[in-house]
């Protein structure tokens, strides 16, 4: 019991009370009397220096080569008292400070090793370079250069020019110094020469654009990628019956939608334009270094990095806006860039060290083994804070809340969607998903990727994200009401398996040895079986390499004792050809993966083909082994066809053979996987929900600030939302445009609730009060006189998942009414799906011409698609624009207006998961 | 998108080269497919493949002289991979070779043994690790190789970069221990020297020779099996990479009608015998019976009365019955009386003897009430409904009818539908036994609902099911609801107040009440044990608390 509160209650809060005290704002314990104290584990901050950040900015063109434009290690502040000497010549310092890097033309740069240490490091010391800038009042100092840039210029472009030079992203990382390094390069496209840049962009494109040899009528792009990738799993997805169900049944809600996002993606990352060749790049990193003695910071840095990589370059994002922005203006480029690196410092050192909600409810209630007490307290605090927030006081204000975020942040949805099967595990009132992991194999999409699009709950297409932020003036209210809100923010949560990879069989770096693996490796080979009967084999077969003469007659101008060893490994090698298909042959009808019965006559007859070749080979082998055995320096016996001097191509290579290893999984000597805890820096659902705090973060989509100036959080939510619906708003979702971006503001202080969205900045639309919503609070009411705290947790499921079964009768009730419309438009889309659907019966003729020519494969899906994109555009305008219709439900479902606009973005949602029913 | 691993080589005349990829795609093992039909065609491709592009014969580029392909089928992930010198895949091919030039010339690492992560969103994104392997016969000893990890998806990749790292290494170390002791037996003589009359093996260094010359790596390793040893690695790594973060995911418990279908089954499992007695027991006492259907047995494997299998068919039906039947009033009878438990007989006659209309007309009715609420029998005996709670009598394999009635109880509906010639339409529908005038005024909302929805013509089969649902799920919650206030003693004493309940219930109409007492049939064994179970760990806690 204490282990397991342990476990749930952080570790040991009081080894690290010292540490937070300084944030004593994130603890709840100072209550006011009449609240009983929430008792959330205290969040321990990492340690991380924001001056260990450091920027570099380099700008590589043809004509004027590699420059360094921005270091921030180089920066220093300049005392005052210079500032007044100084002040008149900064410009003019300034438009100097662009030095070529290795004082040489770029051609020089790019074709040869570049002039490296004393060259520019003199070259510094003769010419120091410094350009001076003032920002916010202060005057800086820029000096050139540093030792290590030309070590970091070959990090971030690479040593070697490559033709595609263009954009890219790079992580690097280092022990000594104990570092990592995310770099980015792109292209300038705001043209500095107009006339250049567009020239060479229209020449260029074709060659970059090649036709698929295979398939000349299909754009390469589309269909190349998809083959390998998506269309592949979507047919699987569909084929594939794990459960006995057809997976993309709507009743697998949120795998659905995950199908559905990676589908999409891959269409969408196909339509980008092919690179071009650029003129003008700029590349730019930020390095986090840490001390050689803070190995342990470093690491959990790292992994929080390589978890919250898509936020982090989010914010990254913006110092590459600032940069190509200013590439030209030689004043101002040093100062904006230090402006956002500020900021850029600033956002990070928030996403790492802001307090973190540490167990968010949903979290430590689907916990699987949490007593039926503990849970029971767990539910009783829940209820102790809806009582709260439902007293006359408040009035409406909770069912205002859980009505916006509800309809909103939709992760719930899926968690009440029932499962059709008995799952094995259950969790109090929950149903774990056994399934995921393997959908995840096969879809291979990252969870984490997963995660923010629960967490920002952007399911539709194309997405709307939503924020939750709450303000108030009293922390330990905020506490609660967020602490709340975990509770119907539901994402996925992770686990990681940390497998151990040693091979070796001893943990020591100096002695490896791997007998045991060696010995495993060796069973499995022995165990091996030919794959047979798949194409009759090339009549071509030659043992013997055009190129073995050039080797021997190496060998002749050596000595005799370089033999020794050699001589041994080419005759193994010849064995081993003799051999291994002879054995193989024997094992024709053991093998495990050809349990055909039938043998036609044309399998038959190849097997012969086949046998024929081999003794053949071995004849030749043979002969040639005899000759060889007296002199090793014997001349081979010629081929019997001996490839012509002039052809570099194999057409000499040997028959293939297709061998079947079993699975190779070394955890079975011994090695085994661990576990890992969960922590905020590997989890995004436990890292994005943010504990109470003074000011505004956009990575954090639950958050509660402490505050009385609410009208400046407003202004920031307000900035936010036209980022967020720029051009790189989505870069964390994976580049996605998001088409709206919502936060929904709850002031404790004013009791109200208020929608911000991007599409009218700065005018709040005031969430109602929703009948659907009610029941849900009126359970809590019960457990105060009637019912155990934990019945209330299951009758609130229970009303949770009536909502979505209202909203599934409400869309089928749509749909029957919108028949005419409906069918109308996807006649057309039938048909394509039906094709879909013919791959999934297990049609294997169909299949087989399918997947021999393996560009058609992804047809389905583009269709599939299609269909689903025009089949929800045209419905979504039905739901939206229907008035009439709308009437018919509000009366039908006897709802209240509000009630409708609650259900709407669940119905949008909804739907799209239908489209896969519809037939 | 799916991730793939490849083996390069710097080779010293013909540069980077690709000496193996392994690849993997989705899977699924079709058991209608004893050839392996999907498999063979995707092996084909690549004993077909030529590759010819770029591939040279150089022993330096090459593995191993025999040209095998290994591949591996991971069923439990439904995955395969397969490994071998060159893919068919002509998007990957170009993904690798680009990163194979990139990893070997163009990208630094920081240190040797650390990663590179690099790529665009054009060609995919490699996470590179090149290693130097000693060759006693290569240019300064040691030749360059790299091992790479491609993927679309760079957050994917950078969120697994230190695990497919430490994979990476290892199959490295392995590589280069073996390296190590080829070097060590080639660039070493032993010498046998016979010092002092005794006889001693001293080892000494040879020089390098003179001109390097190219060889395979699995000469190097001296591993004429390198190839399978290099599949098993990556696919090792492609596993760990795919299995090492799970998402977690928590669905809904299943609906109380999908559960107490489960535990119907399980106990149809377990009882199996059991049954069978009863079964026959049954048989003995009605000779008459010509079919009796246990709606236990027969419901988890046949859709039989299940609505969604009928769907339309079963709703012009019940339009139709609608229509002969031409009073609402008995209508709004007949299903009050149904849902709130009460029997059902339906007569009926159909000469054509197909059973499928009269089904699909029960399984409307079915429809209405929860799962476990819900006890059919097809009879032609009396005394064998006395369980079901809806029986379908059909009458042409009976004479007299008269029988029938005096050993009903009281409070069975008996409806009587004939078929015409066709046997598809219903010629007449007639209520037997006729309401009491009073039982007009308290008609459940539940039973308005259904026939404002049979009413509306604009609501086809599905929307109607779903509907339906809608309301089952609706007046379930509130009869586990019901079912929790029993179970707690302050509610139970409460429960005498029927106002009370209603209020707690939210309902307004007394018969509803009925209705929700009658559906705790409908709540799943397992939901009721839970719920006695937290409760009872409720009660000792506030033992434990009183103390």
């Amino acid at each position: 019991m204490n282990s397991i509160l342990n476990r749930v209650f952080g570790k040991n809060p009081s080894s690290t009370s010292k540490k937070n005290a300084t944030t004593g704002t994130a603890s709840s314990s100072n209550s006011t009397p009449p609240l009983t104290p929430l008792d959330l584990p205290q969040w321990i901050p990492p340690d991380f220096n924001r001056d260990n950040i450091r920027l570099l900015v380099f700008s590589d063109s043809d004509d004027t080569g590699l420059q360094l434009i921005f270091d921030s290690k180089t920066l220093r502040v300049v005392p005052s008292t210079d500032n007044d000497n100084n002040i008149n010549n900064k410009s003019s310092i300034a438009t100097n400070s662009r030095t070529s890097l290795s004082g040489v033309p770029s051609s020089n740069y790019a074709t040869g090793k570049p002039p490296v240490g004393p060259s520019s490091n003199s070259g510094a010391r003769v010419n120091p370079a410094i350009s001076r800038f003032t920002h916010k009042g202060k005057q800086y100092e820029l000096r050139k250069f540093s030792n290590d840039i030309r070590n970091y210029a070959d990090y971030i472009f690479g040593t070697m020019p490559l033709l595609f030079k263009g954009t890219g992203m790079k992580v690097h990382t280092s022990k000594s110094p104990l570092q990592i390094m995310m770099s980015r390069v792109f292209a300038v496209k705001l043209a500095d020469r107009p006339d250049g840049i567009v020239n060479t962009s229209t020449t260029s494109e074709p060659d970059t654009a090649p036709v698929n040899p295979l398939n000349p009528f299909l754009p390469s792009h589309i269909n190349r990628s998809l083959s390998s990738g998506v269309s592949a799993a979507s047919s699987t997805i569909s084929s594939i019956d794990i459960l006995g169900e057809d997976l993309t049944n709507h009743k697998f809600g949120r795998l659905y939608r995950r199908w559905l996002k990676v589908a999409n993606r891959a269409i969408k990352q196909n339509q980008r334009q092919p690179g071009r060749r650029h003129r003008r790049c700029i590349g730019i990193a930020f390095i986090v270094t840490f001390q050689q003695d803070e190995l342990s910071k470093y690491k959990h840095f790292e992994e929080f990095f390589c978890t919250h990589a898509p936020l982090i370059e989010n914010h990254f994002q913006k110092i590459m806006t600032a940069a190509e922005v200013n590439i030209n203006e030689r004043n101002s480029i040093a100062a904006a860039l230090l402006d956002r690196l500020f900021t850029f410092k600033d956002d990070l050192y928030t996403l790492y060290t802001r307090p973190r909600l540490i167990y968010p409810a949903w979290y430590i209630l689907t916990q699987e083994h949490l007593t039926m007490t503990k849970r029971r307290a767990l539910a009783q605090q829940l209820c102790s804070i809806i009582d709260l927030f439902s007293t006359p006081k408040y009035g409406d204000f909770l069912n205002c809340v859980l009505s916006a975020v509800l309809s909103y942040q939709l992760s719930w949805l899926s968690t009440v969607s029932p499962s059709l099967i008995k799952s094995k595990q259950q969790v109090l009132f929950k149903a774990k998903a056994d399934y995921t992991s393997s959908m995840q194999s096969f879809l291979q999409y990252s969870p984490l990727w997963g995660q923010l699009i629960d967490l920002f709950s952007a399911y539709s297409q194309p997405p709307y994200i939503c924020r939750t932020v709450i303000v108030g003036t009293d922390s330990s209210l905020l506490n609660r009401l967020l602490y709340l809100m975990s509770f119907f923010i539901r994402p996925s949560y992770l686990t990681y398996k940390n497998p151990n990879p040693n091979l070796s069989d001893t943990t020591d770096e100096q002695n490896r040895s791997y007998k045991k693996v060696r010995l495993y490796i060796d069973e499995l080979i022995a165990s091996s079986t030919q794959i047979q009967d798949i194409e009759p084999y090339s009549p071509v077969h030659s043992i013997h390499d055009g190129d073995d003469d050039d080797d021997d007659e190496q060998n002749l101008e050596d000595d005799i004792d370089i033999l020794s060893g050699d001589e041994s490994n080419t005759n193994h090698n010849h064995t081993t050809s003799l051999n291994q298909p002879q054995e193989f042959y024997q094992l024709t009808y053991t093998s495990d993966d050809l349990e055909s019965t039938s043998v036609e006559d044309n399998e038959i007859s190849q097997l012969l083909n086949s046998l024929v070749i081999h003794i053949d080979q071995m004849i030749v082998n043979e002969q040639r082994t005899q000759i060889q055995s007296p002199t090793i320096h014997s001349r081979p016996t010629p081929s019997v066809t001996l490839p012509s001097p002039i052809q570099p191509v194999v057409n000499s290579l040997p028959t293939k053979i297709l061998m079947s290893l079993p699975l190779f999984e070394p955890n079975h000597l011994g090695h085994e996987s661990i576990s890992l805890n969960n922590d905020y820096h590997l989890d995004l659902g436990l890292s994005l929900i943010s504990s109470v705090t003074n000011s505004y973060s956009s990575d954090f989509i639950l958050q509660a600030i402490e505050t009385s100036n609410v009208n400046e959080i407003i202004r920031s939510i307000c900035a936010q939302h036209t980022y967020d619906t720029t051009e790189n708003g989505g870069i964390f979702l994976d580049g996605e445009l998001i088409d709206t971006s919502i936060t929904i503001l709850i002031n404790i202080d004013d009791i109200s609730v208020n929608l911000y969205s991007s599409k009218h900045n700065d005018i709040a639309r005031k969430q109602e009060r929703t009948t659907l919503i009610q029941p849900i609070i009126e359970h809590v009411h019960l457990a105060k006189q009637l019912l155990p705290a934990d019945f209330v947790l299951l009758n609130m499921e229970d009303s949770l998942q009536e909502i979505y079964f209202q909203a599934l009768a409400i869309l089928k009730y749509m749909k029957a009414n919108n028949r005419s419309l409906y069918s109308q438009e996807s006649v057309s889309s039938f048909g394509d799906s039906a094709s879909t659907a013919s791959i999934t019966s297990g049609d294997t003729d169909d299949r087989h011409s399918r997947t021999t020519n393996h560009t058609v494969t992804d047809l389905p899906t583009q269709s599939l698609m299609n269909s689903v994109l025009t089949i929800e555009s045209t419905y979504t305008t039905a739901i939206d624009n229907s008035s009439e219709l709308v009437q018919n439900v509000i009366r039908k479902f006897q709802l209240q207006r509000s009630d409708y606009m609650f259900l709407k973005n669940i119905l949008r949602v909804l739907e799209t998961e239908q489209m896969q029913m519809i037939n | 998108m799916n991730a793939s691993c490849a083996l390069q080589h710097f080779c010293d005349t013909h540069g980077p080269q690709i000496l193996l990829c392994t690849e993997g795609r989705p899977y699924t093992h079709d058991r209608n497919d004893n050839d392996n039909e999907i498999l063979k065609t995707i092996y084909s491709q690549y004993i077909k493949s030529d590759n010819s592009q770029g591939k040279v014969a150089c022993k330096s580029c090459t593995v191993s002289p025999d040209g095998i392909l290994v591949t591996t089928v991971d069923l439990l992930n439904h995955m395969q991979y397969i490994t071998s010198p060159s893919t068919p895949n002509q998007e990957l091919f170009k993904n690798i070779r680009n990163a194979c030039v990139r990893s070997l010339n163009v990208e630094k690492s920081m240190e040797n043994d650390h990663p590179v992560l690099f790529g665009d969103d054009e060609n995919g994104y490699c996470l590179s690790l090149s290693f130097p392997c000693k060759d006693f016969y290569a240019r300064g000893s040691q030749r360059l190789y790299s091992l790479c990890f491609l993927c679309r998806d760079k957050y994917y990749l950078l969120s697994l970069m230190n695990r497919i790292n430490n994979c990476m290494k290892q199959a490295i170390y392995w590589l280069q221990y073996d390296a190590n002791q080829t070097y060590e037996n080639e660039g070493h003589i032993k010498v046998n020297t016979t010092f002092n009359e005794t006889t001693k093996v001293i080892s000494v260094c040879r020089p390098p020779p003179r001109m390097p010359t190219l060889r395979m790596i699995s000469d190097i390793v001296q591993d004429s099996n390198l190839i399978y040893r290099v599949h098993a690695l990556f696919v090792w790594i492609l596993r760990t990479a795919n299995s090492a973060i799970n998402e977690l995911h928590f669905d809904g418990l299943a609906t109380e009608d999908l559960t107490t279908k489960f535990e119907r089954q399980n106990a149809f499992e377990n009882d199996h015998i059991v049954k069978q007695r009863t079964g026959t027991l049954v048989d003995s006492n009605n000779l008459t019976t010509n079919e009796i259907i246990d709606y236990d047995e027969d419901d988890f494997d046949s859709l039989e009365y299940h609505f969604s299998s009928y769907g339309f068919e079963a709703l012009k039906l019940f339009k139709m019955f609608i229509q002969k039947l031409n009073n609402i009033n008995y209508l709004e009878y007949i299903l009050y009386n149904w849902i709130i438990g009460n029997q059902l007989i339906i007569k009926y006659t159909n000469k054509t003897n197909n059973k499928d209309y009269i089904r699909a007309f029960a399984s409307v009715f079915r429809l209405f009430l929860p799962d476990n609420c819900c006890h059919l029998i097809e009879t032609t005996d009396h005394i064998a409904s006395c369980t079901a709670n809806l029986i379908l009598f059909d009458m042409n394999s009976i004479e007299t009818t008269n029988e029938i009635d005096e050993n009903l109880d009281n409070n069975s509906i008996i409806i009587k539908i004939t078929f015409d010639d066709t046997g598809e339409q219903i010629q007449e529908a007639e209520l037997e036994t006729l309401p009491l005038l009073q039982s007009n005024t308290y008609i459940p909302t539940y039973v308005k609902t259904i026939i404002e929805i049979l009413i509306d013509y604009t609501i086809d089969n599905e929307a109607l099911e779903a509907m339906i649902t809608q309301q089952k799920i609706k007046y379930l919650n509130k009869a586990k609801l019901y079912f929790q206030l029993g179970r707690c003693q302050i509610a139970s004493t409460l429960s005498m107040d029927e106002r009370k309940q209603m209020e707690i219930l939210n309902i307004r109409d007394p018969n509803d009440l009925l209705i929700i007492r009658f559906w705790q049939r409908g709540i799943s064994q397992s939901y009721k044990t839970q719920i006695r179970l937290l409760k009872q760990d409720d009660n000792q806690q506030q033992k434990v608390q009183k103390n």
